[in-house]
Order: structure tokens, then sequence, then C-alpha cells
């Protein structure tokens, strides 16, 4: 499946639904590990700058979009999505992304992902290493058992790295922590 | 849902998920993390064998990891004495997607499987 036909998928109703099932942002990321589609738009993000950079401009489309102010948002599960892979597979972008979606209106996985994102949990002295649950996000593993990648930028290491890149604003890149 | 053949829809609200939905009076969403706090809080036991279900008694799902996924409540408890076991009908709310009665069996995959019975009967 090509990354375009990937992530047209992760736009469809039917992905949408069938995410939309569980109850708490880490089932719902969990769920999103194991999907076919997700994991092809993960590798294809990670060999491709082209990937990367079309599905940041497709977040920043999708934050753009009216809703109805009586409903949820109907792209929070792309937006979740594609932030999240965007934050672990082109960090500078991931902030940049998160700011995106922060603004869309009515979201509410793809909002508390970008807030997470933004604003990272402190770690206190003597927290070097507290685990997955304090920080709420947990490792998502793909359906053959691999670990996909962390959730939590803490107990990743370390918060995302800034490093100026083509085609990147140079005001948006304002982010110097180490 | 025609991946679910058991599933009769009785409301399509978000307001609240399976948690709200049993323990909430569906207002709110509820986190699932927060299920055993809430058992133990409100004197719930374990119910060891389906035979021994009655409505109103909660079914609990995990996924393959063990985390908890989804809960619902007892609505049904039919003998099937041809095949010699128990059908238990379930009414849950399945995210914010809507809320169904079901076969305990018969939810989307993301909801794991049946794993546990608890009830809150003396």
């Amino acid at each position: 499946m090509s990354w375009q036909q990937a992530l047209s998928e992760i736009e469809s109703t039917e992905f949408d639904v069938k995410l939309n099932v569980v109850s708490s942002m880490g089932a719902f990321f969990r769920a999103a590990a194991k999907e076919s589609v997700v994991i092809d738009l993960y590798q294809s993000m990670r060999e491709s700058g082209d990937a990367g950079e079309e599905v940041l401009g497709r977040i920043y489309d999708l934050s753009q979009l009216a809703v109805d102010p009586r409903y949820e948002n109907p792209k929070d599960t792309p937006l979740a999505i594609l932030l999240w892979l965007t934050y672990f597979t082109e960090p500078a972008y991931g902030q940049i992304a998160a700011n995106y979606v922060d603004r869309a209106p009515q979201c509410w996985y793809a909002k508390k992902l970008a807030r997470r994102i933004l604003t990272p949990p402190p770690v206190a002295s003597g927290d070097a290493w507290v685990g997955e649950r304090q920080y709420g996000l947990e490792v998502a593993q793909t359906s053959s058992g691999d670990t996909m990648f962390i959730m939590n930028p803490v107990t990743q290491g370390a918060r995302p790295r800034y490093y100026k890149k083509a085609g990147v604003p140079s005001s948006t890149a304002g982010n110097t922590s180490a | 849902m025609p991946r679910h053949p058991s599933a009769r829809v009785r409301s399509l609200s978000s307001v609240y998920n399976c948690m709200g939905m049993v323990f909430a009076s569906r207002r709110t969403w509820i986190d699932p993390e927060h299920l055993y706090m809430i058992l133990e809080d409100d004197d719930y036991r374990r119910v060891l064998h389906e035979g021994e279900l009655v409505r109103g008694d909660l079914v609990i799902y995990r996924d393959e990891e063990g985390h908890v996924t989804h809960v619902g409540l007892v609505a049904e408890v039919r003998t099937n004495l041809r095949e010699a076991r128990w059908e238990v009908i379930v009414l849950s709310q399945w995210g914010e997607v809507g809320e169904y009665f079901h076969h305990i069996d018969d939810v989307e995959p993301n909801l794991g499987k049946p794993t546990e019975y608890w009830t809150d009967r003396i």
C-alpha cells in the first residue's frame, strides 16, 4: 500500500469508527499501532521526506476545517494519528503540527496529544525512571509484538530536538531545548 | 452493523463511554483505568461462572496484553440447551460510536474479549 493510500484510509469514516470504539487514550493508540495502514504510513514517513512533509501539510489542512460546534471534530482521529506519527518520525515537525492541532476546534484525542507534546510533564528530581503509567502514555506495540515507538517524550529519553531542515519556516523553529 | 450481526443499537450518543454508561448514569466519560478502584469502593465481587450471571452484572473485557478495554452490563442470560451453554446478551457503549445490545463475544476487536464478571448483588 502506498503512503498516499494509507493516508486516505486513515481519514476514512470506517477507520474512525474502528478506533473510536475504545474509551481511553492509551487504548486508542494501542489499537492504532496494530493497524496495518498506520504501520505502512509510519514506515513511509521514516524512509521518505516527501511523506513526512505531505503529512504535515495534511495536518495543517485538516486542522483548518470548519466544524459544527455541536459535534466532535470529524477529523479528530486522523489528526491524532498523523500528529502521533509525525512526532515520532520528525520531532521538529511534531512541534509545529502540535501547534496546528491544538488550535483545531472540537478535538479530543488529537488535542490531548498536542497538549502532551507542547507541554510535557515536568520531571522532578528523583524521577530518573518513573515507569510508563505516571505520564499516561504507554508503549505501543505492533501486532507482531515489536515495540513500535514510545509515546511519552519523557520516558523516550529526550525532548524533541531542534534542527533546521529545508522547508521548515525559520519563525516556527524556535525551540532550542536540547 | 454488518460485522456484528447480533448488535442492536440502543442509542447513538457520544456523551458517555462504556464506564460512564455503567457507573455514571450515562452522563460522562470515565477512564477504564479507574475500574478496579470503583469496583472496590462499591463492594463489587467476582462472579466466577457465566451461569451465575443475572441482569445488571458487569462483564469486563481485556485486550491481548491484559489491559482493561471495555465494560458492559448483562442484559439477559439465556440457556442454550441444544449446545449446552449460556448465551449472555450485554448492553454496552462502544466508545463514542453508540450503545448496543450484543452477544457477549460479538464486539469490535479493539474492545478485546470478555474475561471477568462482577456483581454488586449482596
